[in-house]
């Protein structure tokens, strides 16, 4: 814990400011990645996949006859396919949005200089 | 509460530090000119900072507008790649966003750090060696921590004016009644004053005027606030210090002569009173936070039976019968349950053991059905055990079930059947003892259907029982115990009663736009406990709030304070609960007086009934005895039974209010269950009927003595604990029945007794000790409050009596138009003639009616009277005449 006494307003903001890109691949990447296995239970409870293929061999509503088990077991194979898609759609926003925070400090640093060195 | 213990702090901030649960308390918010000026520095700069942040990120989307749009005009894509001094602005302003966003960041995280939610998790065993408590302070409790300096300054400057000495290089030193003048400035501060019916005008100006006239205050009365209010906050669970905190702080630690202590006193504010407030707005947040949270939580929960899984089946008979509770719940229809959670926590616990169907037992109005409802909000939420994933919480509603007797068999079983079908239910029998008193066609009662059926089902029962019905139905019920898991609901403390009651009001206040004092509550708990019974808190209490608010919605003032609570408790338990009002109080005080005018010569026996009554009504008699109860002895008609209509006619008001049992007629082995009644009559009995309209009475048992033994018996559990069961099995409650028994027992030795000029104590001890514990078993005797005896009434007393009657007759005429008067002779001649020693006064009434009224009413018929007309009724030759 600091001690608001030892420090003055302006080497508080001055600090942060030097420290951020710091701060930003330690505590903001961590909390980014949990963040994301967030949105990643989220997306699961979303889609209802865990539950879907946890009764995978199960019939559709309750139809325990022969035709009932071979109709439930197509559809859910559907079902299933069309949920994982919907799913896999999120992992890949997700690793994106992951990739783009990591790279976006020396993207933009990067194109700074370029920018600078272009314009003199 | 977690305990301190001090030391003075090595660190000029502050003169104490604190160790609590292993960790060093430190505190940094000296009240000096230079720190408070650097916070308010440093947080202009904050904000000036993220101003400029934002409009660099302004500037940012300008220049990227720009650049984008040359880029179109130049049909060049890569436009971000060309070197021009937009897309140069443009990238620094993304490299401030950035720097704006970790800053967001970085605070959200440490206001989620310093959470003392979090203090038995990471803060107790964190790194760091000392907690700064100031870090710990929100936002308006650093505002008014500081603020108090101000204050401090205006104070000083004030002293200054009255004694013409200005010193202006000693710094202030805040005191309390600085923060307190401070925090009083703080809204939330202002609400739990307004709560409590404070007007914060007149507190302020007696602190100020205090702290004017007074200045010398200890130096050393902020030194413990912080770290009492860091505890405060940890105990009740709250997020962060806060300015009720701080006030809780001051509560807790001023010493009683203080002037804060003081006014707090006066308005009957205790730092228990002031927990109970605080906890009211930091649960409601709390609750708010969790309400968004289920709003999120609950959107993918299907509103349908088909659970997520597609394997449910669709149970069209059941949903006849049935309500869906995790429907309701998924649009917040059910009423909100409180401090249940550790409740259901045990539920859940019970659940992971693998004990199939769950019954809750608890006593009626502890809130089964609320922890019900708020199971039903976990499952839409799905925060639960495996075991209740993806299923729905539905309640069969077995009246609707048994309306039809015929049927109800095949339709319970084929309810049962469809429940287990469906796959996703779990089935709600609320009251399910009740299902052993139906008998179906079968020969089985319900519960041993249902018991039969869950034998080798997998069908999941969540009942609800009432400890009555538990032990008389269902524990003992045959294999009930194997396939039921129990769990007993225990009653909610006082505090957690207040609060479910605070955060009830809160809802209703939301509904019905009124609002409620805290003293309103607060009534409503005190009021329901005392005169409600056979109903659980917080259940009793909420009603009358409901009610309340039903009412404010009416009414002019849209604010619920005591009265009405009380005004309502009185109406539905028809006993005056409201504080005494200036008319009772005179009627109480001037009891003797009043009596005096109805009762002749009989002091002692008014003066015990008007003290036993005055005790009642101020409180100061025992609360689970009858308010009063008297056995009066002597002689027939010297005005036992009499004193009792007095009682009625000024005490009572109404007749209503009187019971009067002749006791001769409880005699004999069927005098018990002519007195409590019987479980197969379908009427109660008089005695059982009065007690349930009006409990508060007063219950005249004439001619005590010839009551049986048996009843004789029954009286000593009512002397004794204010309460009877009836012969239903019903708990009546007789805490707020005057008792009033007259009995001739020993009126031989008593009339011995005065001859010989013996006191008023050796008649009762020769009494005691001969005819009346003969009579009456001892302990009996010993549970009145007062065993009074009636003197016989001397002659003169008879002459007064008659004239009371004779008074009485006489307004009965006035009422006609007619005015009459009675000559002396004619008062004397009544008594004389009407006197018999063995009955007393009684026959004067006789008398008067057959001589009197009888003459009275010759003279109306032969039309010599008409309204008007004023009448002496005189004596001549003993015989009445008019004069």
């Amino acid at each position: 814990m600091t001690n608001v006494d030892t420090k003055t307003p302006m080497n508080n903001f001055s600090l942060n400011l030097l420290t951020f890109p710091v701060w930003w691949y330690t505590i903001g990447l961590k909390q980014v990645w949990q963040r994301a296995k967030h949105e990643f239970h989220f997306g699961l409870q979303q889609t209802g996949l865990l539950i879907f293929i946890h009764h995978l061999r199960e019939p559709l509503y309750g139809d325990y006859t022969r035709s009932g088990r071979i109709i439930s077991l197509l559809l859910r194979l559907l079902l299933l396919m069309a949920k994982l898609a919907l799913f896999l759609l999120r992992l890949l926003v997700i690793a994106a949005l992951i990739l783009g925070y990591v790279l976006i400090l020396p993207v933009i640093l990067m194109m700074i200089i370029l920018q600078i060195l272009a314009l003199h | 509460m977690l305990s301190l213990t001090y030391k003075n702090s090595p660190d000029s901030n502050w003169p104490l530090q604190a160790r609590a649960d292993g960790r060093i308390l430190i505190f940094s918010g000296k009240l000096d000119v230079d720190r408070i000026r650097e916070e308010k520095l440093a947080a202009v700069l904050e904000v000036t900072v993220k101003i400029v942040l934002w409009l660099l990120l302004a500037l940012g989307c300008v220049a990227l507008t720009v650049s984008a749009y040359n880029g179109w005009l130049n049909k060049n894509p890569l436009f971000f790649v060309n070197a021009n001094p937009f897309n140069l602005t443009f990238y620094v302003t993304c490299l401030t966003t950035a720097y704006l966003w970790a800053k967001t960041r970085q605070e959200g995280l440490k206001e989620e750090r310093l959470s003392l939610l979090k203090w038995g998790q990471e803060l107790r065993s964190g790194k760091e060696a000392e907690l700064d408590v100031l870090e710990f302070f929100n936002k308006e409790a650093r505002r008014a921590w500081n603020r108090s300096l101000d204050v401090a300054n205006d104070r000083k400057k004030q002293i200054s004016a009255y004694t013409n000495i200005l010193n202006s290089k000693t710094a202030p030193a805040a005191s309390a009644t600085d923060l307190f003048l401070s925090l009083l400035e703080e809204p939330d501060v202002k609400q739990a004053f307004w709560r409590l019916g404070v007007d914060l005008r007149d507190a302020k100006q007696v602190v100020k005027n205090y702290a004017v006239l007074s200045p010398n205050t200890p130096a050393d009365e902020l030194d413990k606030i912080p770290f009492i209010a860091f505890c405060e906050s940890l105990k009740l669970r709250n997020k962060a210090i806060d300015p009720l905190m701080l006030l809780c702080a001051l509560a807790l630690s001023l010493p009683p002569e203080h002037i804060i202590s003081s006014i707090f006193f006066n308005i009957d504010l205790t730092a228990e009173k002031l927990e109970i407030l605080s906890q009211w707005v930091f649960d409601l947040r709390l609750l708010v936070d969790e309400i968004r949270s289920f709003r999120k939580l609950s959107r993918y929960k299907p509103e349908k039976e088909i659970n997520r899984g597609l394997t449910s089946v669709p149970t069209y008979y059941l949903d006849k019968y049935s309500t869906d509770l995790t429907a309701l719940a998924k649009h917040g229809a059910l009423p909100l349950a409180w401090g249940r959670r550790e409740d259901l926590r045990g539920l859940f616990d019970l659940l992971s053991e693998g004990r199939k169907n769950l019954l809750i037992k608890g006593q009626e109005g502890a809130g089964k059905t609320q922890l019900v409802n708020e199971l039903a909000y976990k499952m839409v939420a799905e925060q639960v055990p495996a075991i209740l994933e993806d299923k729905r919480l539905v309640k069969l509603e077995i009246s609707s079930i048994l309306g039809n007797p015929q049927k109800a068999e095949s339709v319970f079983v084929h309810a049962l059947q469809e429940a287990e079908h469906a796959g996703n239910i779990i089935l709600v029998l609320e009251e399910i003892h009740e299902l052993a008193r139906v008998q179906a066609s079968s020969g089985l009662n319900f519960l041993e259907l249902l018991i039969d059926y869950l034998q080798d089902s997998s069908l999941l029962v969540l009942g609800t029982a009432t400890l009555e019905g538990y032990g008389d139905y269902l524990q003992s019920a045959a294999g009930f115990q194997e396939i039921f898991a129990s769990y007993e609901l225990l009653p909610l403390s006082r505090e957690n009663i207040l609060l479910a009651c605070c955060i009830r009001a809160s809802v209703l206040e939301a509904r019905g736009h009124c609002f409620f004092r805290y003293g309103a509550i607060e009534k409503a708990v005190e009021l329901t406990d005392l005169y409600v019974k056979n109903i659980s808190q917080p259940q009793k209490a909420i009603a009358v709030l409901v009610e309340a608010s039903s009412r404010a919605k009416n009414a002019s003032s849209k604010v619920i304070d005591e009265n009405l609570i009380a005004k309502i408790v009185s109406e539905k338990t028809h006993i005056p609960t409201q504080t005494l009002s200036q008319d009772e109080t005179e009627k109480l005080l001037n009891l003797e007086e009043e009596l005096s005018r109805y009762i002749v010569g009989q002091e002692d026996a008014v003066q015990a009934v008007a003290e036993g009554l005055r005790r009642a009504r101020s409180g100061l008699s025992s609360q689970s005895r009858p308010m009063a109860s008297f056995l009066f002895l002597g002689p027939t008609g010297v005005g036992k039974t009499e004193i009792a209509r007095a009682l009625t006619k000024i005490y009572f008001q109404e007749e209503k209010y009187l019971l009067r049992l002749d006791m001769s007629e409880y005699r004999g082995p069927a005098g018990l269950d002519k007195l409590l009644g019987t479980e197969e009559g379908r009427l109660d009995s008089p005695l059982v009927r009065h007690i349930k309209t009006y409990p508060f009475c007063l219950l005249l048992l004439d001619e005590f003595e010839k009551a049986s033994p048996e009843v004789l018996n029954i009286f000593l559990q009512i002397l004794e604990d204010g309460r009877l069961t009836s012969g239903k099995g019903e708990t009546l409650d007789l805490t707020h029945c005057l008792i009033i028994a007259t009995s001739n027992a020993g009126t031989l030795q008593i009339q011995e007794g005065l001859k010989a000029h013996k006191t008023a104590d050796q008649i009762k001890a020769g009494l005691f000790n001969g005819v009346l514990t003969q009579t009456y078993p001892p302990e009996l005797l010993n549970r009145f409050d007062a065993i009074v005896i009636f003197n016989p009434l001397t002659p003169e007393e008879v002459e007064q009596v008659t004239w009371l009657q004779l008074e009485g007759l006489r307004q009965q005429l006035l009422g006609k138009g007619i005015k009459i008067r009675f000559t002396d002779d004619v008062v004397k001649h009544i008594a004389t003639n009407a006197f018999d020693v063995s009955l007393g006064a009684r026959p004067i009434r006789r008398y008067i009616q057959d001589h009197v009224e009888s003459f009275i009413a010759k003279l109306i018929l032969s039309k010599l009277t008409k309204r008007g007309t004023e009448l002496t009724v005189g004596l001549e030759d003993g015989k009445l005449v008019l004069k």
